[in-house]
């Protein structure tokens, strides 16, 4: 098997669930090295050249609000849902769990032909 | 750490201006942070390898600078595959044809040089090349950039049911192709020989007579040269679009048609052929020309009636085109 096409297919996959995971995390107020080890540690690996751009992308479109401040001796930048983005996440997860609900149906569909016709 | 900072430095002048202290602040911490990470985990500070390292993980500079910029193209998906398939048709079916059947005899029988003309023809042909390409490619650019409203609408706007016919079948094929090969060999030929006979060699000698074309050919030489043209663009499109059925018939029509229309005008002339001679009596001469001019008038009705035979045979091929379903039994059959 080709593994750039595999590599292709799942990066195109993993695009959309990246912004769900992102803003789901977003509920917590976070800043960008905590976010990314918050998303690893849920077992979301997310590269921090797609991260930083994604993030002021959804700010750009309203979803984000950021805020520059200090902690630990070092200004960082601090990252939350707004109204916007609260709503948005809402429909965006609707929108998932009836993607998922049909997706495992035309994978049980498929799976039970199959067999059949083996 | 001047490590970092050379590499925020690097990455500095790539990014969009507006935004650059913010982003380079964020790039600083976010790489800082990682770095506090290790060294925690270590208990130790890192040594230059180590960020070194960090740093190659993150990307050469304008890698990271190309994310935060906007995606650029100077032409798009939506407008590629139509840019494409203009460079295609004009780089390929329309300049090779237009330079091989127009221009280079053109220039051939018209230029006192025609070694000297067809050889700057040629050193130039790069030339040619690369600025039609430029040209095509400047236009799309511009309807990417401005995205003409009603360049847009009219892709929106399309009917499905005036998609081109789908190819004919195996069995039909064959013959339209060897028409379509016909019609673009006699056009080349008679155009060339036109252009040859008409204006450069209007005469010629043949032991004691002299033949030369009666003025009427010349005076009607440019329509004449358009309808052999008229073959070569048909052939052409036979060739490389045989499914064009309805286009090509009416091309053909119109050729037909207007052969008819100069005939009529060349008949009027009542002579097409002028014959001289310094050698034979003038009414030995006089019998030969109307000898001639006869066979020409025969001719002339020769070609009428093939004319009108193939304007009838083109109407009823729009026709069948027109009322026939290509998909259906009774469409494959039409074509």
């Amino acid at each position: 098997m080709n593994p750039d096409r595999f590599e292709n297919l799942r990066l195109e996959l993993r695009r959309g669930c990246l912004v769900l995971a992102v803003l789901a995390q977003l509920r917590t107020e976070r800043y960008g090295y905590v976010l990314r080890k918050a998303l690893l540690d849920q077992g979301m690996d997310i590269d921090e050249n797609t991260l930083y751009p994604l993030l002021r992308r959804l700010e750009t479109q309203g979803l984000l609000v950021s805020q520059w401040r200090e902690e630990d001796k070092r200004n960082k930048r601090f990252y939350r849902l707004s109204a916007d983005g609260e709503l948005i996440l809402k429909q965006l997860l609707d929108e998932w769990n009836a993607i998922n609900s049909s997706l495992n149906r035309v994978i049980a569909e498929s799976d039970a032909v199959v067999p059949q016709g083996v | 750490m001047d490590l970092i900072e050379r590499y925020l430095s690097a990455v500095k002048p790539l990014l969009p201006k507006a935004q650059q202290d913010d982003i380079l602040a964020e790039l600083s911490e976010d790489l800082r942070s990682q770095i506090e990470d290790r060294e925690a985990g270590l208990g130790r500070e890192l040594d230059e390898d180590e960020v070194a390292a960090i740093l190659k993980k993150r990307g050469l500079p304008i890698k990271v600078a190309s994310a935060y910029l906007p995606q650029q193209y100077l032409i798009g998906p939506m407008w590629f595959p139509l840019y494409r398939f203009v460079l295609k048709l004009v780089m390929l079916w329309v300049q090779p044809p237009v330079m091989l059947f127009i221009v280079v005899p053109t220039l051939y029988f018209s230029s006192p040089d025609p070694r000297s003309a067809l050889l700057g023809l040629v050193s130039g042909l790069p030339g040619i090349a690369i600025t039609t390409f430029g040209i095509i490619t400047f236009i799309f650019v511009c309807v990417e950039r401005f995205q003409f409203g009603a360049l847009k609408k009219s892709l929106d706007d399309w009917d499905p049911r005036k998609l081109p016919l789908m190819p004919v079948t195996a069995q039909i094929q064959p013959r339209l192709r060897s028409l379509a090969i016909s019609e673009l060999i006699s056009g080349s030929v008679f155009a060339v020989g036109w252009v040859y006979f008409v204006w450069f060699h209007p005469s010629v000698n043949l032991d004691a007579l002299q033949f030369a074309l009666a003025p009427v050919w010349r005076n009607d030489f440019w329509p004449i040269l358009f309808l052999f043209g008229s073959g070569i663009l048909t052939g052409c499109i036979g060739l490389f679009r045989p499914s064009s059925i309805r286009l090509l018939s009416s091309l053909r029509l119109a050729i037909h048609a207007g052969t008819l229309i100069l005939i009529a005008v060349v008949l009027k002339a009542g002579t097409w052929i002028e014959i001289t001679s310094a050698k034979l009596p003038a009414a030995q001469v006089a019998e030969v020309v109307r000898g001639y001019n006869l066979g020409i008038r025969i001719a002339f009705f020769v070609i009428t009636i093939i004319a009108i035979i193939h304007v009838v045979q083109e109407v009823h091929r729009i026709l069948k085109a027109k009322t026939s379903r290509p998909w259906t039994a009774n469409g494959w059959a039409a074509l």
